[in-house]
């Protein structure tokens, strides 16, 4: 009977908090214009409406956040590539980049490009990039509010909710059911921030984002620069090398998502947001049997027993919630700094996980609802593309 | 005091949403807002710098960029200047030929011909400064043409 009235309880609570969601949804998705009269695009939003919906309810329903969350993820990583690709060949004929499009300002900004260009842009008020700073489709100012917006908001809960790449090496980490490589040297951890320091004192010294035109493993999957000559023949081998490394066969074979951990520069600059955001990850050692399943699970090596013993995670976490998940006895709980460990931790945990999920919502139901129009486009006419 | 901690701590968490709101709901303006306070602008390495001079060939009009050297903290010592040749109604003539005055000093600082159906150039220099010409861009109707420069003449 009590089991009863806590479940009832729950069903009461996840309704509450789903419905203001799911009206916000309802707004975003259709940007306040009538549904389309298009039956393909139509069910595409109605798809990606239930979806997420949906998603964020058993979050608040079940109290679990990684599984859920990361459903959402990958599928918003998946349409990202789905979207982006065909929008690409519809607009400009192929995925390559020419020259014509650099030098007219039309390559679309990403946020893996900010760390770079921080040095010209406080120098000389400069961002080197080829794109617009407020035309056309990811300008540079719109991608800055939302970098800066979504870092005040959520620190480096940015790599877990809101970087439309990350799902795609989340997703591989989860082929198999067990991990082949177990034993990684937590030095590595450390590679992002030397690939950091790299990265951003050459952009500058050259005025080129080194990282986007040498080392983007995503490269592969999004757009990359038309093979014109030897040098870009090579970025190109490299861009497909590090893709098929880092985000598909490393990933699979330790379980991990070994872009995001072990190599993005981006990543490692998100971990100082971390410094100044207000969500954090605890572990209350009362409660901590020192299972160690935190820390094998924990997607970007962010957890340790020598962060166990401080009761903290890394800097790096990105707040995915799979060690909160994964604890058998609660001794690891979303956090608001500033008050009491342990204490009212489902409050901390939505406190966090609303404002996190709103933006992976909004940013993975329009990409779910032109992947999905994409799909069907395909299945109707044989063609991902009109 | 902790309480007050605490109260400052559960404020400061629950702002989180509003910012996220306000982040997506004003994107755009947030975005010119940002643009204009920090002055950001793409560099002109990429942009090709501000547009000096526009001349009128009556169905075509050529515009000429200002010189870019910008480096980081100085001047490199070489660069490029930018030119454009954008059509008015059709298409551009099939052979380009212009006497480009970079440096407005009244003088041909080079000769330049472009063959628009294969975008291919012929550079002819008359200033010491003028290195080589890239190939030329197509960029829809019009085309773009980097002509390489060093700084000093010598």
């Amino acid at each position: 009977m009590a089991q009863s009235d806590s479940r009832v309880r729950r069903l009461v609570k996840a309704i509450a908090l789903t419905l203001p969601l799911a009206l916000l949804m309802a707004m975003m998705i259709t940007g306040g214009r009538p549904a389309p009269t298009e039956t393909r695009q139509l069910i595409g939003m109605m798809v990606a409406y239930v979806f997420t919906v949906g998603i964020f309810f058993l979050i608040v329903f079940t109290g679990r956040t990684h599984r859920y969350r990361s459903a959402l993820f990958i599928g918003y990583a998946v349409s990202f590539v789905l979207t982006f690709i065909p929008g690409l060949i519809e607009t400009r004929g192929s995925m390559a980049v020419t020259q014509s499009d650099m030098i007219q300002g039309q390559t679309p900004f990403c946020h893996m490009v900010i760390p770079t260009t921080l040095i010209p842009a406080a120098v000389s008020r400069t961002i080197i990039f080829p794109g617009s700073m407020l035309e056309g489709f990811a300008s540079i100012g719109t991608m800055l509010v939302l970098w800066l917006g979504a870092s005040v908001a959520l620190g480096r809960g940015w790599c877990s909710w809101v970087c439309f790449y990350g799902g795609l090496d989340e997703g591989f980490s989860r082929i198999g059911r067990k991990p082949i490589l177990k034993n990684i040297s937590r030095k590595w951890t450390y590679l992002p921030f030397a690939i950091l320091v790299a990265i951003v004192l050459l952009s500058a010294a050259t005025l080129s984002p080194m990282y986007c035109a040498w080392l983007c493993p995503f490269k592969a999957v999004t757009e990359f620069e038309a093979v014109t000559s030897s040098i870009i023949l090579v970025q190109t081998i490299i861009f497909v090398a590090l893709f098929a490394g880092l985000v598909v066969v490393g990933p699979i074979l330790t379980k991990r998502r070994t872009q995001c951990g072990l190599f993005c520069p981006m990543g490692a600059f998100q971990s100082f947001t971390n410094k100044a955001n207000i969500f954090d990850i605890r572990v209350d050692p009362d409660k901590c049997v020192q299972c160690g399943r935190c820390e094998t699970s924990c997607p970007t090596f962010s957890i340790d027993r020598e962060t166990i013993k401080k009761g903290k995670t890394r800097m790096t976490c990105t707040k995915c919630g799979r060690c909160v998940d994964e604890c058998p006895k609660g001794a690891v709980s979303f956090h608001i700094k500033g008050t009491p460990v342990g204490v009212r931790s489902q409050i901390a945990r939505m406190a966090f996980v609303y404002p996190a999920f709103l933006v992976l919502a909004i940013m993975g139901s329009g990409m779910i609802s032109v992947a999905v129009y994409r799909l069907l486009l395909l299945a109707t006419t044989g063609s991902l593309v009109q | 005091m902790s309480l007050i901690k605490a109260i400052r701590a559960y404020a400061w968490a629950f702002l989180a949403v509003p910012i996220v709101l306000l982040t997506f709901m004003g994107m755009d303006p947030l975005a010119q807002l940002l643009v204009m306070l920090t002055g950001l602008h793409v560099h002109p390495v990429y942009a090709g710098g501000e547009v000096t001079q526009v001349i009128n060939h009556g169905s075509y009009q050529t515009f000429i960029h200002r010189p870019v050297f910008d480096g980081l903290v100085r001047e490199t010592d070489t660069g490029f200047v930018q030119i454009e040749w954008q059509p008015k109604d059709a298409n551009l003539p099939e052979l380009l030929d212009e006497q480009i005055d970079f440096d407005q000093d009244r003088k041909t600082d080079f000769h330049i011909q472009l063959n628009t159906s294969t975008n291919t150039t012929t550079l002819e220099s008359s200033d010491s400064r003028v290195i080589s010409a890239d190939k030329a861009i197509a960029a829809q109707n019009a085309r773009i043409l980097r002509v390489n420069l060093r700084k000093q003449s010598h």
